[in-house]
């Protein structure tokens, strides 16, 4: 059984750590009981003899999603439904592949045959779900026949820590997730050129990467225009890159996350807000969702 | 006898809740007088530096820390073109609680604390003003004063002031 694991250096908060290490430890035990296979079948299945375990974790578009996937057998969708009509749950044969992955979750319910002395009693799955939701997180299965299982949960990024860079941009300062940051410069203004319609980009070292002015994104009024005056940040996100030109860099924080959406609504380019260290409110920018849309950037629609 | 003693009491708290009515919190927007439900108010404060939300409509001010959560700052002068939207040290905010959700609102200023009665409230003319008529609860009339009675849950949930993500949307 070999274990790997993705995203070490995410962090979150301690309290929630405290409460999902119960659910995350119940999903990995489940993975190496129920999911891989014996050695003798995944040898006649053309697998490798020892199976994988996968844990992950990261960022992705304003959530943490850890994840547990295993290469084993996947999900048997006949068993699953053959038993929740034994159980009298109300199912069809037609029902999504999703639904039916949603039914492991129920009280009580263990396709397992035989109960082992780790798993199978069909409590774990309903007291992981309970416990997950009730932090108001999402869970959610995918899983192929004869490929393995991967179960995500996505957590909110309300109590997560994140390490910062603030950057400043006229009076206002906003938070870049440092995950993302590549580098920062100043470019000098050869290394600055004009794309007739299509915005401008900036040269560094010898790439020619978009250049996001977050003045223009966000309405602000800017101390500087002129890329060569201020500072870009070089972000990187899914292989993605752009140049974020702001007036200044503040420096380098840890921030504690907190949610915009619990009182207010989801806004375009903002993943969350954080208070500093003066009590004020700073907002941190989604960079993948800035990266992304980066080619409409003269789609204003996007941000309004 | 101890009974009926009892009994007696539990009537008159009963006619007490009947008759006493509702206690609203009036404000001024420019020149006129406004009430909303005190039980959704959770404190008043002044008027901080705010954090601006980008591409937000102009009636949202921003965003700041109550004592470490973000709650968005709503002008209601701007909102309903009532009076000039000046930041001094008298400007008030009347921090609401709607539903779970915590909501600050720029007014002119906070006078007192008043109970209507059933019979104070008047329906509410159909008329354009500035606040549809949807939103009202009526008119409450004391002595000489008229409040304009607001239905505040009703109005900061409604798309029109977009503090509530759609969830169609």
């Amino acid at each position: 059984m070999d274990f790997v694991t993705h995203g070490a250096a995410t962090e979150l908060d301690k309290g929630l750590i405290e409460r999902i290490v119960d659910p995350l430890t119940h999903l990995v035990r489940n993975s190496i009981d129920h999911g891989v296979e014996t050695p003798e079948m995944r040898i006649a299945a053309g697998k490798a003899e020892f199976g994988t375990l996968t844990l992950s974790a990261g960022h992705h578009g304003g959530n943490i999603v850890i994840e547990v996937s295993d290469d084993g057998g996947g999900l048997n969708r006949e068993k699953i439904l053959t038993k929740a009509k034994q159980q009298g749950l109300a199912v069809s044969d037609a029902m999504p592949d999703a639904d039916v992955w949603q039914l492991i979750f129920a009280p009580g319910f263990s396709t397992a045959e035989i109960v082992t002395d780790v798993s199978g009693r069909g409590v774990g799955m309903d007291v992981v779900k309970r416990n997950i939701t009730a932090m108001g997180d999402v869970i959610d299965i995918r899983s192929g026949k004869g490929v393995g299982t991967t179960i995500s949960i996505s957590l909110p990024l309300t109590l997560a820590i994140l390490d910062g860079m603030s950057v400043k941009v006229g009076e206002e300062i906003y938070i870049l997730p440092l995950g993302y940051v590549v580098e920062s410069l100043q470019p000098k203004s050869i290394d600055v050129k004009e794309i007739s319609g299509q915005g401008r980009v900036v040269k560094v070292r010898e790439e020619y990467l978009p250049l996001l002015p977050l003045y223009q994104i966000f309405g602000i009024e800017p101390c500087f225009s002129n890329p060569s005056e201020g500072i870009v940040v070089i972000l990187e996100s899914d292989g993605k890159k752009a140049a974020l030109f702001v007036d200044e860099l503040v420096g380098q924080q840890q921030v504690v996350v907190k949610n915009l959406v619990s009182n207010y609504r989801k806004v375009a380019g903002i993943s969350g807000a954080t208070i500093l260290g003066d009590g004020g409110v700073s907002l941190i920018v989604d960079v993948a969702a800035l990266l992304r849309s980066s080619r409409q950037l003269n789609d204003e629609s996007i941000y309004s | 006898m101890t009974q009926t003693a009892e009994s007696n009491i539990a009537m008159v708290t009963n006619s007490d809740r009947d008759t006493a009515g509702q206690e609203f919190l009036a404000f001024t927007l420019g020149s006129e007088e406004y009430g909303i439900d005190i039980l959704k108010v959770q404190e008043i404060r002044g008027y901080e530096a705010v954090t601006r939300i980008a591409n937000s409509p102009d009636f949202i001010k921003g965003v700041v820390n109550l004592r470490g959560i973000i709650v968005p700052i709503v002008d209601m002068r701007i909102k309903f073109n009532l009076g000039e939207p000046t930041y001094d040290q008298f400007t008030v905010v009347i921090i609401l609680n709607i539903a779970g959700r915590v909501v600050g609102m720029v007014v002119d200023s906070v006078s007192d604390v008043i109970t209507l009665l059933q019979e104070q409230v008047k329906p509410a003319p159909e008329m354009g003003g500035a606040l549809n008529t949807d939103y009202l609860i009526g008119l409450g009339t004391l002595d000489q004063r008229m409040l304009i009675l607001v239905d505040i849950d009703k109005l900061m949930s409604s798309a029109e002031m977009g503090l509530i993500e759609n969830i169609a949307a």
